[in-house]
């Protein structure tokens, strides 16, 4: 985990800023953004191993940027930062391909080990689709 | 129509307070969780110190504790406001005077200006704003009449607040630097039960909200009982701890 790329996405500034000075204490290499519409220029930019996303935010909502995220890049790892979590907003948010819910508070032992598997999901999905691409290139080529 | 039971009445007014108490509690949320992630900075500064076997740097640390400083005081406007609003319920007004309510009712509408990315701000009273009913009704038909104003202003632009006196009565006045170019889908309805609300507390809202204009949603207040032409407030009931 230490070294994973993480983006921080919320409006409260000094949220992000002390979680991110924890974070990279911790080894991680943190960006922040503070909306949906930052987070997802961020994301076009550079590549993640989670994005860290409140639901709660001006402009875009965390939903429409979630979603955003996943149509640019289906292999992203969003991990959903709420404080009023509903069944609503969890199914939707599931369904559209977030890897979890951590409410806030949060405890950072919690969040660190979501980022974790995030980290490792994505790895595999990309491993996974560089598989797939090396062996379309296999089958096209008249070797 | 209402029920025999006022539910018709009454359920317009549970949402704004629903809407109200959830905004405040995630305003107060947030004040929490950063305090958290200063607590656990704190904590992470004096474990480098203990595993290093050195003092904790004493700047830094007084630096965390001035962000936890700003975050209570932050926090503690968060909750006088809630105070003000359970109190809005409290006799005729609240123990609150008009200019009190209206400042409160700004500050109630900060956080979906804030959603919206528009910024709201009051302009000083040009006349004084006599309540004609109760504090939570005027916080009610002003909640409604800033949701017309932030469904059609263009992100990025302002609301001002303004109170002005017409033909005897006081009219609120939320002018919108700019219209969005199109309104959504939700309007029509938005509008209608607005209108509807405001009716039923015999006040009037109009609306001049052309796509790209600047435009304005005006809440026209029925004439206070028993106030005089320049008198400001109404009855004074106490205000709560």
């Amino acid at each position: 985990m230490s070294g994973d790329r993480v983006l921080l996405v919320d409006d409260e500034e000094e949220f992000t800023r002390a979680l991110a000075e924890r974070m990279e204490a911790r080894g991680l290499r943190v960006e922040t953004a503070a909306d949906g519409e930052a987070a997802v220029a961020r994301a076009a930019a550079r590549s993640f191993d989670a994005i860290v996303l409140d639901l709660s935010m001006p402009g875009l909502s965390g939903i429409e940027t979630l979603r955003r995220l996943r149509e640019s890049s289906p292999e992203v790892q969003v991990i959903l930062l709420t404080g009023h979590a509903t069944v609503q907003t969890g199914v939707e948010a599931m369904r559209l391909g977030a890897l979890d819910f951590v409410e806030k508070p949060a405890d950072l032992e919690q969040l660190l080990e979501r980022i974790g598997e995030a980290s490792a999901r994505k790895a595999i999905l990309v491993e996974r689709r560089a598989a797939e691409e090396i062996k379309e290139i296999l089958a096209k080529k008249p070797w | 129509m209402n029920a025999p039971d006022g539910t018709a009445d009454r359920e317009p007014a549970l949402a704004f307070f629903g809407a109200a108490s959830a905004g405040l509690s995630h305003e107060i949320n947030n004040v929490l969780a950063i305090i958290n992630e200063l607590a656990g900075l704190i904590g992470d500064v004096v474990a480098a110190a203990e595993r290093a076997d050195v003092r904790a740097d004493g700047a830094r640390l007084r630096a965390v504790l001035e962000r936890v400083s700003a975050q209570i005081a932050r926090g503690k406007e968060q909750v006088r406001l809630l105070n003000r609003f359970a109190h809005s319920v409290d006799g005729p007004t609240g123990g609150l005077d008009g200019s009190e309510v209206l400042s409160l009712a700004v500050a109630l509408g900060q956080r979906a200006a804030r959603l919206r990315k528009v910024a709201l701000a009051t302009v000083a009273a040009e006349a004084p704003l006599r309540l004609p009913g109760g504090a939570f009704e005027f916080l009610h038909l002003f909640h409604r009449s800033l949701g017309l104003a932030l469904a059609r202003a263009k992100p990025g632009s302002g609301v001002e607040v303004r109170v002005i006196e017409d033909a005897g009565e006081a009219v609120v006045r939320l002018e919108v630097a700019e219209c969005a170019p199109t309104a959504d889908a939700a309007w029509p309805a938005l509008l209608a039960e607005a209108i509807e609300v405001a009716a039923r507390h015999g006040a009037r809202l109009d609306t001049v909200l052309e796509p790209g204009q600047p435009g304005h949603v005006s809440l026209r207040l029925p004439a206070a009982p028993g106030a005089g032409p320049a008198g400001e407030g109404g009855p004074r009931g106490t205000r709560g701890a």
